[in-house]
């Protein structure tokens, strides 16, 4: 009972933060605005790290300028439809394990490690 | 209880219940006979034998990957959320341990792939909690200038 509890609070507590990072991101432009962290990685290597220009895409979509977010980090919007898929069967793994192991499956996973590590690398030589 | 006589290790044994046998040693292909029967079969084609030996150890080799628990979670939405938002490298590193979790749970090794799954959520908390950590000192270390000018 008290996992319970815990759970739906996590749940609640969750999506509140998501609505309010959607509001402080449509509202505000990360781009050259000092209340938002410039990415730790950039600033002591010098090189781009996965997750560099996420703001400033999140920032484009909420305005739906898909080009400009595309361009800002293309690998969040390839992911973002395989992440909600991924929640959707997190949600259903106990009832439908057969979907869960489906998109759960090595393959998936690898590729997941792959693309990224690759993606990477490659941002930062072209 | 209906009971039954068994051949283990060369020994007649009976009239035993299949819970006395199993304890016993009884396995499939143990020779099993009751009252009733023509002649001495495997212990497997009895159904109400053969039931016994799923409940007491699905996993003792027999048991098929649909009868294991299901697939402790690999938690990859939240290693790919961290490593695209903030934390690349626990990220990638919980990606890795999610990895495990398929792999040991597709060899029927549940309790491998419970771990493997408990050590992916540890990694994408440390990436929660150097998000925690980073994001304010990046933020006081970008204000400081306007401070002090």
């Amino acid at each position: 009972m008290a996992v319970k509890i815990d759970r739906r609070l996590l749940i609640v507590a969750g999506v509140a933060l998501l609505l309010a990072a959607i509001c402080v991101y449509f509202y505000f432009d990360p781009s050259g605005n000092r209340f938002f962290p410039r990415c730790p990685f950039l600033a002591a290597t010098g090189y781009l790290c996965p997750g560099c220009g996420s703001q400033r895409a999140i920032h484009a979509l909420l305005h739906g300028d898909i080009a400009s977010a595309w361009h800002y980090n293309c690998m969040l919007l390839l992911f973002a439809p395989l992440i909600v898929l991924l929640l959707y069967s997190e949600c259903v793994r106990t009832s439908c394990p057969r979907y869960y192991s489906r998109i759960n499956s090595a393959p998936v996973i690898w590729g997941c490690f792959i693309v990224l590590t690759l993606w990477w690398i490659l941002r930062n030589i072209f | 209880m209906m009971t039954y006589y068994a051949i283990i290790n060369n020994v007649k044994v009976g009239p035993h219940t299949p819970g006395e046998l199993l304890n016993l040693g009884m396995v499939r292909d143990t020779l099993v006979w009751r009252e009733g029967m023509a002649e001495w079969m495997p212990a497997w084609r009895l159904p109400e034998l053969d039931g016994c030996f799923y409940k007491v150890a699905p996993g003792a080799g027999y048991g098929q990957p649909s009868e294991l628990p299901p697939c402790p979670p690999s938690y990859l939405a939240w290693s790919l959320v961290a490593t695209l938002l903030c934390c690349q490298i626990p990220g990638l590193v919980a990606i890795v341990y999610s990895v495990c979790v398929e792999n040991r749970y597709s060899r029927g090794d549940f309790e491998g792939a419970k771990r493997a799954s408990q050590t992916a959520l540890i990694w994408i908390w440390v990436s929660v909690a150097l998000a925690l950590i980073s994001i304010p000192c990046v933020i006081a270390l970008q204000l400081l200038p306007a401070f002090l000018a």
